[in-house]
């Protein structure tokens, strides 16, 4: 190491501010600055390489901000002193440091470097592999693009920058969960399709925590909070996404829907350096209907009513009737959803460390307010500690990482969002002259009682992920990865008795007090062999292992009720009565074998086998074991002379294929066991029991082949760089819940999906070096995945409980439904085509359209732009699909609710809903292709400016703005194109500012 | 030296891997949960899966007080109650407007054949149990049986043909066809008879929260009269009648629907104790206008002038310009420190009225008229005025209408046994087809399970 040398102006060091915004600011903890004022020399010179003159080439002073570049002839001139080291980089070229010396002039020859790309290393979990050289399919994102986000879910920070996975926010709810995707959906069971998420080597189990029937589910969507959602982004230094079978087979049953590997921060060698960031901003609702005002609603509701032929007003119709104010307007939608959000995050981190051993500690604070009516609060806090040591003789290698996060929501018992779009625009005050809660003399039922209904999750996450090698002979090495994580979750909601109409006449007696605990607990360890021989033209490298793993998940609902105050509605031993609903505790084990053979011959020709045999708990007995396994092989012919020599502009080519093998499990424990569980209730005293499923003993895993080939293209120096892919992955004998009718007593039972379904698809990935100058550089990236899907076969699918739902030979994510045709040119209703001309109008004989909801295609486009000290990166989000519209979640336009605009024109006549045949009409057309819509969205989802430079004591400073879900573009007809929903609030906007400092 | 080494490292990887076993990915039955097996080895368990059967229908479940069940529900779909709420699912009922896709509907029918599914849990597997002892194993199957019937009754009321589900088997039950209504009426019949010679007279624990043999006998007697089968109701009702030494008549009528009442034949169990009834929290409210449901103001008009049932059984709510009423059968709708409310599903004064009827159609006016009276004088009233049977006929429909108001859809299933339905609503219920008198079949239903067609007429 160079010891570095800062003079007055070292203010104005270019070089050095660009290092440091790139690597996180990391300088060195610089001795106190030398004052050595030395003369300024004209240096010249010219680089050359192999074949002659290199024009172009970057020639810096170490760090100080003068520069420049060689001309067409490769020769430059520039001015330093003795000192001074010049710094010469080109691309595809190894760099090259010169001392300046008592030189004037120098000639220098760059040697190609051609482990450019190949120091690209990959975390392919049990092992890592060289981007170069990889057989299978690995995307991946790092700390740099996560840091650019002001996020706080992991998944969030994937989105439209991975080809093949699609990743879509299922609500702006604080704390709330992300739906993903990689190639396509495998599974019919909505639960069945998340990946394999691996933080340092330890499984996060993902499963919920929380009781979405009883407490979170009117306001998280899905199943509310889980390790996932509590996972601090801030702590992440990469994310690798492994997506085909040549990267899952090793994860053998759990690697069907992909692989999600976690790394979080570690420290950096030999430096000690402290980062404090800080960040603020704003945050709003991205998008709004646009609904009626007052008049044009209440213009509705009377046509409504003079069309069904009523003149007495009825009883309940009170936004008419003379009960409300017919010239009050408020838009509900700022009142109830409108508000600005303020998020906040402060974040140091402190590296130390020394040749042997290098620690990091980290600490984030996060707090987010709600953009709902009231005070509501996210807040998270992460402590993250990381720690690796090597031996001196370098045989013994250790590490770990631990991550603790305290998490607290606290939201409104349920999301606003519905109300904010159907409560009538002259629908009264929401408080009255006293601040109560108004019911307009019980004429309204005020949705502030869904606020009073708090919810609180407070939730604790532990994960410690630790590696032990040893290097026992040169070429083997032993090494046990292990760890331990633990995440707990306590949420309550209340339900004091004032959230209920005075007229009632409640008191505390009813107040109700919902809590659930919720806990979660593995372990894993997975003993590893490591062998390695290079026989000098070909290499060959054996792994072997083992997995053990159990986890174990518990919970506990309780209801409090009747409070002696409602002040006390939160303290248990002021209830009268406390029932248990609902206590689990169940255990899910696992142990595999797994093993992979890389056989590398020339550099030039890869072949990569991987196996594993699986054994899960998850499956009854006889059925618990599995062999899935994958091979891969890769061709880098851009090392073969003939395209070395006659395609000089391909610097780098490979065509690789991988076909395998892969399962899952994610079907829950104890699927197979005829159960039943306590209900928490008595009846005469003893607590009442409850079948729990209908049972299955019979089904086994299902399995998921893999196919993908692809092309690696480099061009010009890698300056371009282009990946290709075909993956076709088919499922069958896939474990599903089997919808059943109701006559059966539930609604579903796990079986084996007698079917089988292809996902298909092509992704494109580029990136490219655009400009490159010393004052200014621009790259792009872009990705694009055309997805397909397919039922290949289905036996008997007409006399199955599928026959209205699937089609052979279309896609899994299809809806059957009516035709519309256009409205009846007398009745002036919705009419439908009547496939079978039997004169009616019947779901099982008229829902014959298809419409596929699977996107056409799906992408991101990214830039990085720097101009000197600035930088800034913008990220372009892209989808083409179809998506229900409001017609879906909205009731006929007529009734007491308000309506888009859009309803004003080109609809049926209104009605109030006394006129059946109206009513029907409008029903098919809720469920008819009318009501789907292009939802085709290009999102600007991120833009990132930063200002990095450094003070004159060599402190690295850097000031930026972000921004989130900044501008959508869309046709859509509904809230948000992303979770086309109209009961959960859209993403949010989010505008941020920070400082970060580093030192 | 060296293959030393290499016996040591073979040795550490065996260590390794020797692990690998199906013990460790063998795992019992979770210590929160049963299996299917214990569950019906002990007569206790056993007992708690029948009695979470009780549970649902009280709390969520067809005959429940919440506003999911048939008194709330069918109180709307007929002229007894107004909604004042457009927000609650009942409106489409109040408003008559079903479609097939209605949600409510669905989960009645999901919830309910859930419950029957339960019930055939426990006669198949209290019947196949060798460690239950004959006389809990009867009362089990009997109680079992009995609120099989029950179910099935109703929803045949209310959906017209439908499965008959006797058995667990869900392969059998993915396809099951409808059964036609006389079909359906002779499994009740014969699931009834079973369980009248399983049950005895005696209550199991304390109240009658759990139904006896009395209780099968009542439902008989109701079963019979829906299908004017006047003779079998006459005696099954006198049979309840006269089985005074458990039912005795109560004079006081704001002592009717106490949880000790002694003309009641089977009550739910409000639980925990402390909780009254949910009928009470559904009807109950203390200012006006109304938030949820009120009584029709036309159906408060018709009570005779003195009936006392107006003023015990009805609360009126007034600002001073307004008044409104509600049901007041069941009084507290908050808790209490022990239970006093417990929802009632046969109660005495159905007999007396279900033999009136039987009488009048046999031709025993005087025994008919007595019977009538039995009930109109506890009100307050004179005696009947009726002389001819159709006049008897209408006595006594119109003595249950204000007899058994807001109770368990009894409005709905007179006018609709009577042939009344159409006279009755098309002039109060501007909604109103005569293809009301069914409910749809729920559409995921008939989509899920084609035997299921064809769609009751008008939907």
């Amino acid at each position: 190491m160079k010891k570095k040398l800062i003079n007055q102006r070292s203010t104005r060091l270019l070089y050095g501010c660009l290092l440091a915004f790139t690597s996180f600011c990391v300088t060195s903890y610089a001795s106190s600055p030398l004052e050595l004022q030395q003369t300024q020399q004209p240096i010249t010179g010219t680089v050359t390489d192999a074949q002659g003159v290199v024009p172009g080439v970057t020639v810096l002073v170490k760090d100080k901000a003068s520069g420049t570049l060689t001309d067409e002839n490769g020769k430059f001139s520039i001015v330093a002193t003795a000192n001074d080291v010049l710094v010469f980089s080109y691309m595809g070229y190894k760099t090259v440091e010169i001392t300046v010396a008592n030189q004037t002039a120098i000639y220098l020859q760059l040697e190609e470097d051609t482990t450019q790309l190949k120091e690209v290393v990959l975390n392919a979990g049990y092992y890592s592999v060289k981007d170069r050289e990889r057989t299978g399919s690995i995307s991946r994102i790092t700390a740099k693009d996560i840091e650019t986000q002001p996020v706080t879910n992991v998944l969030a920070t994937m989105q439209g920058r991975m080809a093949g996975v699609s990743i879509t926010q299922t609500s702006g709810v604080p704390g709330s969960g992300f739906d993903i995707q990689i190639r396509g959906r495998n599974s019919l069971r909505a639960d069945g399709n998340n990946p394999l998420y691996i933080v340092d080597g330890m499984p996060l189990g993902t499963e919920s925590l929380g009781n979405s029937s009883f407490l979170s589910g009117l306001i998280l969507p899905g199943s509310g909070v889980n390790s996932l959602s509590i996972l601090n982004p801030a702590d992440i230094e990469s994310i690798e996404v492994l997506k085909d079978a040549d990267a899952t087979a090793i994860y053998g049953s759990r690697g069907a829907n992909g692989v999600v590997l976690i790394t979080t921060k570690k420290a950096k060698s030999g430096k000690t350096t402290l980062i404090l960031n800080s960040f603020s901003g704003v945050g709003s609702i991205s998008r709004r209907l646009d609904l009626m005002n007052t008049e044009q609603y209440l213009n509705m509701r009377r046509q409504a009513f003079a069309n069904d032929g009523i003149t007495t007003y009825p009883a309940s119709a009170h936004d008419i009737n003379g009960n409300w104010d017919e010239n009050r307007y408020t838009d509900w939608q700022k009142e109830l959803i409108g508000n600005t959000s303020l998020h906040r995050q402060v974040d140091a981190s402190l590296s130390v460390g020394n040749e042997f051993t290098n620690l990091l500690l980290k600490v984030t604070n996060y707090n987010e307010t709600s953009v709902f009516h009231g005070d509501f609060e996210y807040g998270k806090t992460a402590f993250q500690f990381s720690g690796n040591h090597q031996s001196s003789n370098k045989k013994l290698n250790m590490g770990l990482s631990i991550q603790y996060v305290i998490d607290k929501n606290d939201l409104p018992g349920t999301d606003l969002t519905l109300d904010a779009i159907n409560l009538a625009p002259n629908a009264p005050a929401l408080y009255d002259a006293e601040g109560n809660l108004n019911w307009e003399n019980s004429t309204f039922v005020n949705p502030l009682r869904k606020i009073k209904e708090e919810y609180l999750a407070k939730s604790n996450f532990f994960n410690a992920g630790g590696t032990i090698s040893y290097a026992l002979l040169p070429n083997l090495e032993l090494k046990t990865m292990a760890g331990f994580s633990s995440t707990r979750l306590n949420e309550t909601k209340i339900s004091p008795s004032t959230i209920y109409n005075p007229a009632f006449g409640l008191d505390s007696s009813v107040s109700i007090l919902l809590q659930n605990e919720g806990y979660q607990q593995s372990w894993s360890l997975e003993p590893q062999m490591h062998w390695k021989k290079d026989f000098g033209k070909s290499a060959l490298s054996v792994l072997v292992g083992s997995t053990f793993q159990e986890r174990n998940f518990g919970s506990r609902a309780i209801e409090a009720m009747g409070f002696t105050s409602n002040s006390l509605i939160y303290n248990m031993a002021a209830a009268a009565n406390i029932a248990i609903y609902n206590n689990d505790n169940s255990i899910y084990r696992y142990n595999a074998v797994f093993g992979r053979v890389n056989y590398n011959l020339h550099e030039k020709y890869i072949i990569n086998l991987t196996g594993r045999r699986d054994g899960s708990s998850r499956f009854g007995p006889g059925k618990q074991f599995a062999n899935f396994g994958a091979i891969g092989a890769a061709w880098l012919f851009g090392k073969e002379r003939l395209i070395r020599e006659r395609l000089s502009v391909v610097s780098f080519g490979k065509l690789r294929a991988s076909y395998g093998s892969t399962g899952s499990d994610q079907i829950g424990n104890y699927q197979f066991l005829d159960t039943f569980s306590s209900t928490g209730i008595p009846y005469q005293g003893s607590i009442g029991l409850e079948p729990t499923r209908l049972f299955n003993p019979d089904f086994s895993w299902e399995i998921n082949k893999k196919f993908e080939t692809a092309i690696d293209l480099g061009l010009w120096n890698d300056r371009i760089f282009i990946t290709t892919a075909y993956f076709r992955n088919r499922s069958s004998n896939q474990l599903v819940g089997i919808p059943l009718p109701g006559t059966t007593g539930f609604t579903s039972i796990l079986s084996n999906f007698p079917a089988e379904v292809e996902n298909s698809g092509i992704e494109l990935e580029w990136h490219s070096k655009n400009i490159e100058t010393i004052n200014f550089s621009w790259s792009s990236s872009f990705n694009v995945t055309f997805p397909k899907n397919e039922l290949i076969s289905f036996p008997d699918l007409e006399r199955s409980t599928y026959a209205n739902q699937y089609v052979v030979g279309e896609p899994l994510n299809i809806r059957l439904v009516y035709h519309y045709t256009g409205m009846n040119p007398e009745t002036g209703f919705y009419e439908f085509e009547d496939y079978n001309n039997d004169g009616f109008i019947r779901p099982g004989d008229d829902r014959k359209k298809h419409i596929d909801l699977t996107p056409s295609y799906f992408g991101g486009l990214q830039n990085s732009l720097r101009y000197k000290k600035w930088h800034f990166d913008f990220l372009f989000q892209f989808t083409k699909q179809l998506a229900p519209n409001f017609n879906t979640y909205k009731s006929m336009p007529g009734l007491a609710v308000n309506q888009s605009v859009d309803v004003m024109t080109g609809t049926q006549p209104y009605s109030a809903g006394f006129n059946s045949q109206a009513t029907s009409a409008y029903t098919f057309y809720r469920t008819s292709d009318a009501a789907f819509t292009d939802a085709s969205f290009i999102r600007l989802k991120n833009i990132a400016l930063s200002y990095a430079f450094q003070t004159r004591n060599g402190w690295g400073c850097k000031v930026y703005m972000q921004g989130q879900n900044v501008l959508t573009f869309t046709n859509y007809k509904g809230l948000d194109p992303e979770n086309y929903s109209g009961s959960k609030i859209p993403p949010l906007r989010v505008f941020t500012l920070g400082t970060q400092l580093t030192f | 030296m060296k293959t030393n080494k290499i016996i040591k490292i073979t040795n550490l990887i065996l260590l390794f891997f020797a692990f690998s076993c199906e013990e460790f990915v063998s795992i019992d039955v979770p210590d929160t949960q049963l299996s299917g097996e214990q569950v019906f080895n002990d007569v206790r368990t056993a007992e708690s899966v029948l009695t979470h059967v009780y549970t649902k229908l009280h709390n969520s479940v067809v005959v429940t007080g919440d506003s999911g069940g048939i008194t709330v529900l069918l109180g709307n779909y007929a002229d007894e109650l107004t909604c004042y709420n457009a927000n609650l699912p009942e409106l489409v009922f109040n408003e008559n407007q079903l479609l097939e896709s209605t949600t409510t509907i669905h989960n009645f029918w999901r919830d309910t054949y859930h419950l029957i599914y339960v019930l055939n849990t426990v006669i198949e597997g209290v019947g196949n149990s060798t460690t239950i002892v004959e006389a809990d194993r009867d009362r089990l199957i009997g109680e079992a049986l009995f609120v099989r019937a029950y179910l099935h009754f109703y929803l045949n009321q209310l959906f017209g043909e439908v499965p008959y589900v006797k058995s667990t088997d869900y392969r059998l039950n993915t396809t099951i066809s409808k059964e036609s209504s006389s079909t359906i009426y002779s499994f009740i019949e014969q699931d009834l008879i079973s369980a009248e010679s399983l049950l005895v007279d005696t209550y199991t624990g304390d109240y009658r929260v759990r139904p006896n043999r009395s209780a099968v006998v009542a439902m008989q007697a109701r079963l019979y009269l829906y299908h004017g089968e006047w003779e079998l109701a006459r005696q099954k009702a006198t049979a309840v009648i006269e089985n005074t030494g458990l039912y005795q008549w109560v004079e006081d009528l704001n002592s009717v629907f106490l949880r000790n009442s002694t003309g009641t034949i089977w009550q739910l169990m409000s639980s925990p104790e402390g909780k009254n009834t949910l009928e009470a929290k559904s009807f109950v409210f203390t200012l006006v206008p109304p938030p949820n449901r009120a009584l029709a103001q036309d159906f408060i008009t018709q009570f005779e002038t003195g009936d006392l049932r107006a003023i015990d059984w009805v609360k009126s709510v007034t600002n001073g310009m307004e008044t409104y009423y509600h049901p007041f059968k069941y009084k507290l709708n908050v808790d209490t420190s022990t239970s006093m409310e417990y929802p009632i599903q046969f109660r005495l004064e159905e007999m007396y009225l279900i033999r009136a009827e039987a009488y009048a159609e046999l031709g025993f006016f005087d025994l008919s008229k007595m019977d009538i009276n039995k009930i109109r004088n506890r009100a307050g009233l004179g005696t009947t005025a009726a002389q001819t049977k159709n006049e008897l006929i209408t006595a006594i429909l119109k003595e249950r209408k204000f007899e058994f108001f807001c109770e368990l859809g009894h409005r709905f299933f007179d006018l609709k046994r009577r042939g009344l339905l159409d006279t009755t609503l098309s002039n109060v219920k501007p909604g109103w087809n005569s293809t009301d008198v069914l409910f749809p079949l729920p559409e995921n239903e008939l989509l899920l399970n084609s035997n299921l067609l064809p769609q009751n007429p008008g939907y």
